[in-house]
């Protein structure tokens, strides 16, 4: 069995996940088999940067771009602050707001624009910046690490899937060691769910 | 107080008016929203475990509303903000109608006049939104649903019922489990409570948790609790 969730340009043709049919355990395997090969894909093509490393990497490009007019989010900025932030504190109030309003927007349009207005208006065309979509994914597995909301776990399944289904246009080696942290911690709390469900 | 019903062509109107039915309820209106869409077919396990939980899945709406002769206005849209549905609803004196779908209600239709009441698979605050029963069954091993009276925001009108349900130990359950729960709750609204309902209590739209479709992985696994013994 095939795991079909990932295997087409999910940014151009996205995926609805509207009544999906049950294909019993063997559907499970056929996940862990699809993450599993994104991973060695990853390891063996280049050497993977550790987490602190990235998210040093991550502050100063963050600390070069950012803008000073807030009356626009860039969302990269935006979402690269509250990672750097949620590692050793909880995020503000109005992080919290822009981050459940884009886990939303994600979960309708299944995309994220480059840029978004002070009501959390889409200010861009562009959904294509896949480090937009590795940051969410990312604050969504630490969000899911802290309180367990399956809604986390939801939403980063689905970034991830979008994610894999880009992989062979990733290069920039600081999202694709992003990328093996998070599917890592993905295939984690998954195992762990299983383990304790079933 | 008069009470309607808008039933649609899916699994969920075939509980509700089979249940409707085998209890005796009555309906001052029947509306069929019936856009002729293909009917699905169902193995003979399906079948059999529906029949089981109270309805037969095999029989369609019409067949099930033109089999016991019942008197039903139909229109051929699905969709419950349609104008031309909208200004039958107000010609009659109908104050509240059993919602089974046909999309989120717009402006129009909230402000015509008729209350909505809407079965929803889930116990809020803590379960709004989309897949609820899966997260449910995820989370604390059972499913539940929520009666309430439509309003302009998703699931936070004053709830009029809620009941809970264990987790099946089937694996169908979008097309029996969801369908069942709901029609059993709805039976026991309208058996239980006098229209119009008295007591209605209020919820704070901020409070609880709003879910969207569940991913394939996590409806698997909450599907396998189901039918793996504990």
């Amino acid at each position: 069995m095939e795991y079909s969730y990932a295997n087409t340009d999910l940014l151009e043709f996205p995926q609805k996940y509207q009544m999906t049919p049950f294909e019993g355990r063997e559907f499970l395997s056929s996940y862990e088999k699809n993450r599993q090969k994104i991973l060695d894909k990853i390891n063996n093509n280049q050497t993977v940067n550790s987490l602190s490393h990235t998210l040093e990497l991550l502050q100063k490009q963050f600390l070069i771009d950012i803008k000073s007019d807030q009356k626009i989010f860039v969302t990269s900025n935006q979402l690269s602050s509250i990672l750097l932030r949620l590692q050793h504190q909880k995020e503000t109030q109005q992080e919290t707001k822009f981050i459940m309003a884009l886990l939303k927007k994600f979960e309708i349009k299944k995309r994220i624009f480059s840029e978004y207005d002070h009501e959390l208006k889409e200010n861009s065309t562009d959904f294509k910046i896949l480090t937009n979509y590795i940051l969410l994914a990312a604050i969504c597995a630490k969000k899911f690490q802290d309180n367990s909301n399956p809604k986390f776990l939801n939403t980063l399944l689905k970034l991830n899937d979008t994610i894999c289904s880009q992989i062979d246009s990733i290069n920039d080696v600081n999202n694709l060691s992003l990328i093996y942290y998070i599917i890592n911690l993905e295939l984690e709390y998954i195992r762990d769910l299983i383990r304790k469900t079933l | 107080m008069a009470t309607g019903i808008i039933l649609t062509p899916d699994v969920r109107s075939k509980a509700y008016i089979q249940k409707i039915l085998h209890h005796q309820i009555h309906f001052e209106h029947i509306i069929f929203m019936n856009d002729n869409r293909t009917e699905k077919k169902y193995s003979e396990d399906i079948i059999k475990l529906s029949k089981n939980h109270g309805f037969d899945i095999s029989q369609s709406v019409m067949n099930t509303l033109l089999k016991n002769n019942l008197d039903f206005k139909e229109f051929s849209f699905v969709d419950i903000n349609n104008p031309i549905l909208t200004k039958y609803l107000q010609s009659l004196d109908t104050e509240f109608f059993i919602f089974t779908g046909g999309g989120i209600l717009k402006h129009d239709i909230l402000s015509s006049g008729v209350k909505f009441i809407h079965l929803h698979s889930g116990i809020t605050p803590y379960y709004r939104g989309s897949s609820c029963f899966y997260y449910s069954i995820l989370n604390a091993n059972y499913a539940g649903v929520t009666a309430f009276i439509m309003d302009k925001n998703l699931d936070t009108g004053p709830v009029l019922l809620q009941k809970k349900f264990q987790k099946p130990n089937h694996k169908y359950l979008d097309d029996v489990f969801d369908p069942y729960i709901r029609a059993e709750t709805l039976i026991e609204l309208l058996k239980n409570k006098t229209m119009p309902f008295t007591e209605p209590i209020k919820q704070n739209p901020l409070d609880g948790e709003t879910y969207h479709i569940i991913h394939p992985v996590l409806k698997h696994i909450a599907i396998l609790r189901c039918i793996t013994n504990d």
